[in-house]
């Protein structure tokens, strides 16, 4: 069956974790055994069922499947190697299969999945489809599922994949996680965690980021922008504590700002992530003010969305200019481009453009410029 | 080839509902058109995993979307328009239907149907209370004591 990962995996990929990639490192939907049984397990869409069936429960062992299966001289595409894309097939191929092979009759078989279900649900209620809704939940409501039943709880805490990336910006657990608990939540990828996204985290403190890289060594990918309790020594440090004992996984990190380095340290901070000391990205994704400033993935090669600004060649968060017509946006000299970090130049919160253009004027009292309050005013109204 | 919209095939579900639809409605689902585009579809394609009035709620939806289809990118109203129609449509469906058409889009690989219905589920549970939850899909507490005392002790500091 083909599955495609990258659809499948769309509301991960609208964080922009890029959980895609992820999806086909899994053994549960892995090509191999998406051929397999991926079918059944679709169908059935309880892969701890099918997991724990007994191996061979009617002592039929394949090959007296195939053996049986050649004597009548025919290919039936039973779901074993069922693929969708045979459809046609099946219809076509008119196998007189015996009724009822193995004197199971279907409903017995049901029964016994039922028996099943009553003993692992407790209650017996079917969730169904509910592991395809686990990745649009907020994270507060996935912890509130999990206290609902027995089988839910699994659910949320065997799902080999949800638990690989952990996103609480934009959640409202944000303002109240605190060192505690998000090492509680991080235990939970038991040490698979890739992405964290802490956007606006205000309860981390340098001790407790410590903590949760200590103890995911897989986490390559962080944002911390918006942590506003965390230093920039106490980032360094950690992440060096971590580098010296090759325990860190880190690649990328986003600080959204909230960390103000210094040309030495920001050398330093792309050795640790083990990029180039004044790393020159081959690639660079044109960053704007509004739309970057929350983003969390780079897109690009680079390793951390600081770059040294070509006007004060500090490091910092540098945007370009999205104005069409604005005079200084492609300037030759880079010292009098708009290309510059937040500090040099100035910029509309609303559309990002620098206010050298002679239409986007700032506007007295208001963080947007002329083009940009027009249009929120007629909004207004 | 024929041009898409003269195109017809016909979708049978699993209690032998049969539904007539252009190619480019049963494109809207991938797996489908991978058995188009297989040649695999001669004759009727049949939907083992779905019921007729699924499928043909699926099948209202893939229509709708191919003919209000946003002109661009740019498009805005169309956008909301076609939003505005899906949050109609899924208006009259209870949580069962709902969880059916998850399967059944997750099966046929249409994501827009996927992300709608998963969000639709998604909306109902936010901010819900456990106790909610449980009464929103009429399941039972089959906790022990200690067994409830442990997740609130774990997950607490979130509802605080």
């Amino acid at each position: 069956m083909e599955v495609n990962y990258e659809e499948f995996s769309g509301s991960y990929a609208s964080w922009g974790m890029q959980k895609s990639g992820d999806f086909s490192n899994l053994g549960r939907f892995s090509e191999e055994e998406e051929d397999n049984d991926g079918y059944f397990n679709y169908q059935m869409s309880k892969n701890d069922f099918v997991m724990g069936l007994p191996e061979d429960p009617f002592c039929m062992t394949l090959n007296t499947i195939s053996d049986w299966l050649h004597e009548k001289n025919c290919h039936v595409p039973i779901s074993v190697d069922y693929k969708l894309n045979g459809f046609e097939r099946v219809s076509e191929c008119e196998v007189s299969l015996p009724e009822d092979p193995f004197c199971m009759t279907l409903n017995s078989f049901s029964d016994w999945f039922h028996d099943v279900s009553e003993s692992c649900d407790g209650g017996g209620e079917s969730h169904d489809g509910f592991e395809l809704v686990l990745a649009y939940l907020e994270m507060k409501d996935i912890l509130a599922v999990e206290g609902v039943c027995r089988s839910l709880r699994d659910l949320v805490r065997k799902d080999p994949f949800f638990w690989r990336s952990i996103d609480l910006g934009g959640s409202p657990l944000r303002d109240i996680v605190n060192d505690e608990s998000l090492l509680k939540l991080t235990r939970r990828a038991h040490g698979n965690l890739q992405c964290l996204n802490l956007g606006g985290c205000v309860g981390i403190t340098d001790h407790g980021l410590m903590q949760v890289l200590a103890s995911n060594p897989r986490l390559t990918k962080l944002s911390v922008s918006g942590c506003l309790r965390l230093s920039t020594e106490g980032v360094l440090s950690a992440l060096r504590d971590l580098k010296s004992s090759n325990r860190l996984g880190v690649k990328s990190l986003i600080t959204g700002g909230v960390l103000y380095f210094t040309k030495e340290q920001f050398k330093e901070l792309n050795l640790l992530l083990g990029a180039h000391a004044i790393a020159v990205p081959k690639s660079r994704k044109q960053r704007f003010f509004t739309s970057c400033r929350l983003e969390f993935s780079l897109e690009d090669d680079r390793v951390t969305d600081l770059e040294i600004c070509p006007r004060c060649e500090k490091p910092g968060l540098v945007f370009d200019c999205p104005g069409e017509t604005c005079p200084l946006k492609d300037h030759p000299c880079l010292r009098s481009s708009c290309r510059a970090c937040v500090v040099c130049i100035e910029r509309c919160h609303s559309c990002g453009s620098c206010y050298n253009d002679c239409e986007h004027k700032p506007f007295w009292f208001a963080f947007s410029c002329v083009v940009c309050y027009k249009k929120i005013s007629t909004q207004l109204q | 080839m024929a041009s898409s919209s003269t195109n017809k095939f016909v979708l049978k579900s699993n209690d032998d509902v049969s539904f007539e639809v252009t190619e480019a409605v049963a494109r809207e689902f991938q797996v489908i058109a991978h058995i188009i585009d297989d040649d695999c579809a001669k004759k009727a394609i049949p939907l083992s995993n779905v019921t007729g009035e699924i499928l043909s709620k699926m099948i209202e939806y893939g229509k709708k979307h191919i003919e209000e289809a946003p002109v661009d990118e740019e498009d805005e109203e169309g956008k909301k328009k076609l939003q505005i129609w899906d949050e109609e449509f899924m208006k009259q469906f209870n949580m069962e239907i709902v969880f059916q058409l998850i399967l059944a889009s997750n099966y046929l690989n249409n994501k827009g149907l996927l992300d709608l219905t998963c969000c639709t589920v998604a909306d109902h549970i936010k901010d819900m209370t456990p106790d909610e939850v449980r009464t929103l899909f009429n399941v039972k507490n089959d906790y022990t004591t200690e067994e409830e005392e442990e997740i609130r002790k774990e997950n607490s500091w979130a509802f605080e």
